[in-house]
């Protein structure tokens, strides 16, 4: 196996160990919703919840490295073999920063800021190194090189002074909703490309038509913090828009297998469909703050997480049989976790936010409805879990 | 060619966008340096891993972009002290041992929230902790201000509605106790609780000063800021609702 690709695949193993992890910390926070915690105190939700999504966030970032590389044409591998052990330490801080309690106070982006910067500077780095071959720079790399870009800086922005809470709340949510809307979006988009040269037709148009959409459905996120009609206008254009391109680029071309199967029809239900809906000024201020929001992040992350899943199973080249087992466990997962936040989001938002039944009565109507999501984080951490053992039994052979 | 030039098109128009919308959107804003130092609490606590201010953050608590007005500054002080004593039956908030100092320096940021321009607009109905409205309640005008029908509805509205929330702290169920007691018959006790006093009286100095007559085990912790964002017709509409809860018909 070329050098390349093992890089790729020691990334993509250490994305498996963190969405382990994820899986185990987002069940932990999960269950808090229910009331069965004997952690209630010891371990509060705010810091659990912190945590999983940190370790979310760098599994999918180190994810999309492993892509890089596994679908690079040739890589400066001296330089990223110190880069890869660069991102094992920055790993093993970020763990080391949750398990002690040492994140920021910034929901969504909660990695200290040192950490922020050294992830910055590594990902441009590896971007760098494997952009100054001329053979990586194909319309996909460029696009992949610019969707890892803005993950790994958009982060700082709202460490810039100054330290006003409206404008920082504003760019944070900002930030979070154009990594989620525009990043991950421009990433499924060149990844997509890769694994099917045929659909690299339209890749530049499909792209900028989610570009665009994706940065006028982050202004939406301004709605309750700090809209005026000028940003509430775009945020509806946007609605009006992100169906529609969604649909151009799921027309694009057939697909390879059936994780990018599932991310682009995933992508179409959160970003396409749910994304816009919530986007939408008059649906966006019952809605905001409620479960929905947090269905369609969890959706658009777990489908850049099939996309990265399988280039995994490509570049690993492993057992297909196992592989399908995992795939339906995840699908089902998947299903199950996102219409029960879905429905959940739905009935808070007619109780608290129409009924004004207040916050904590509505909580307990909500109950059958967290036990649904928890069981599907759960079936989420087996599919997680079959689909590593699969990946490394392999590997031995 | 074509492709290369939309994409650019788009790429730039976005990044324009959203500098506008940035641009347009905020203004410096005048942050006390009490405020800011609650925001330093804010921050360094992670309360926004829980709470939600206008919508953004964690979804695990209540939004508390109105909570200074809704409960003011005494109860959210007696609640800061011991969070889990106050709901015990629901979720735990952890107890972050605030000093005085802090804890007045995060409820000058929460004040302060509550009065930015965006607070006004957000969100079309209050959001409250517990208790607020039922679907019974829910006739009630949007705004949440009941001005037609008698003062008994009227009072009925404000049980549940800014700025009275009386629902927050108290139940109409017997013996079910929120925060403070029960209101269920009150109109019977009222009459009992202090020779000499009418049940009238009693109720109004109940509302307008808390301190006067603490029901015998409870704390004094209600809400004592009544007497400044209730009109005297609020009041007398309270009233005339609590006269009509007796033992035996409470919630008419």
């Amino acid at each position: 196996m070329p050098i390349r690709e093992r890089l790729a695949l020691h990334f993509f193993g250490q994305m498996l160990v963190l969405l382990l992890l994820y899986a185990s910390t987002a069940l932990l926070s999960a269950v808090k919703f229910i009331g069965l915690d004997p952690l209630e105190t010891a371990l509060p939700y705010q810091q659990i919840s912190a945590f999983s999504h940190v370790l979310l966030q760098a599994g999918l970032l180190t994810g999309f490295i492993g892509v890089g590389l596994a679908l690079a044409a040739r890589a400066n591998l001296p330089v990223l073999r110190w880069l890869a052990h660069g991102w094992t330490l920055l790993l093993a801080l970020t763990f080391a920063a949750g398990a002690f309690g040492l994140l920021e106070g910034r929901h969504m982006l909660e990695l200290p800021p040192l950490l922020d910067i050294i992830q910055a500077a590594l990902i441009i780095a590896v971007i760098a190194a494997l952009l100054s071959h001329p053979q990586n720079r194909a319309t996909p790399f460029f696009l992949w090189a610019l969707a890892l870009a803005i993950c790994a800086l958009a982060p700082l922005v709202p460490l810039l002074p100054p330290a006003d809470p409206l404008r920082d709340q504003a760019l944070s949510s900002l930030v979070v909703s154009l990594i989620f809307y525009l990043a991950y979006a421009l990433a499924a988009a060149a990844i997509c490309a890769w694994l099917v040269p045929s659909s690299a037709n339209r890749l530049l148009l499909n792209a900028g038509l989610l570009a665009f959409t994706g940065v006028l459905l982050s202004l939406a996120a301004l709605n309750t913090v700090a809209a005026d009609d000028f940003s509430r206008g775009l945020a509806l254009i946007g609605a009006l828009l992100a169906p529609l391109a969604y649909l151009c680029w799921l027309s694009a071309g057939p697909v390879a297998d059936r994780w990018t199967q599932l991310a682009l029809f995933a992508f179409l239900l959160s970003n396409g469909l749910l994304g816009a809906l919530l986007a939408v000024p008059a649906i966006s201020q019952w809605t905001q703050g409620t479960r929905l929001n947090e269905a369609h992040l969890t959706l658009t992350a777990l489908a850049a997480l099939s996309l990265l899943l399988g280039v995994a199973l490509k570049t690993r080249s492993a057992n297909y049989k196992n592989s399908l087992l995992a795939f339906w466990v995840f699908l089902a997962g998947l299903v199950l976790s996102s219409l029960a936040l879905i429905a959940a989001g739905l009935v808070q938002t007619y109780l608290e936010r129409i009924l004004t039944i207040g916050y904590l009565d509505t909580q307990n109507f909500l109950l059958p409805l967290y036990i649904f999501w928890v069981i599907g984080l759960l079936i989420l951490a087996l599919a997680i879990t079959l689909f590593a053992f699969n990946f490394v039994r392999r590997q031995k052979i | 060619m074509i492709a290369r030039v939309f994409f650019a098109v788009c790429l730039l128009s976005g990044a324009l966008l959203v500098g506008a919308a940035l641009g347009r959107a905020f203004t410096a804003a005048d942050l006390p340096p009490d405020a800011a130092s609650g925001y330093a609490i804010w921050l360094n606590n992670s309360c926004a891993g829980c709470h939600t201010l206008y919508g953004q953050g964690g979804a695990y608590a209540p939004d508390l972009t109105h909570i200074y007005t809704q409960r003011g500054p005494d109860y959210l002080r007696e609640f800061l002290a011991n969070p889990a004593a106050f709901h015990p039956d629901q979720r735990a908030m952890p107890r972050f041992g605030l000093s005085q100092n802090e804890t007045d320096q995060l409820l000058a940021f929460l004040a302060w929230i509550n009065t930015q321009p965006a607070a006004t607009n957000w969100p079309p109905r209050p959001i409250f902790v517990s208790g607020g409205g039922t679907a019974q309640s829910a006739p009630v005008a949007d705004n949440g201000d009941p001005t037609a029908n008698s003062p008994v509805e009227r009072g009925r509205a404000l049980f549940s509605r800014a700025p009275a929330i009386c629902s927050t702290c108290h139940s109409l169920e017997p013996d079910v106790i929120i925060v403070g007691p029960s209101l269920y018959g009150i109109a019977d006790r009222a009459s009992e609780r202090v020779p000499g006093v009418s049940p009238e009286e009693y109720l109004r100095v109940s509302v307008l000063d808390p301190s006067a007559f603490v029901v015998p085990g409870f704390n004094d912790v209600m809400q004592k800021n009544f007497a400044d964002t209730l009109t005297s017709e609020n009041v007398s509409d309270l009233i005339a609702f609590l006269m009509t809860l007796e033992a035996n018909d409470a919630n008419p």
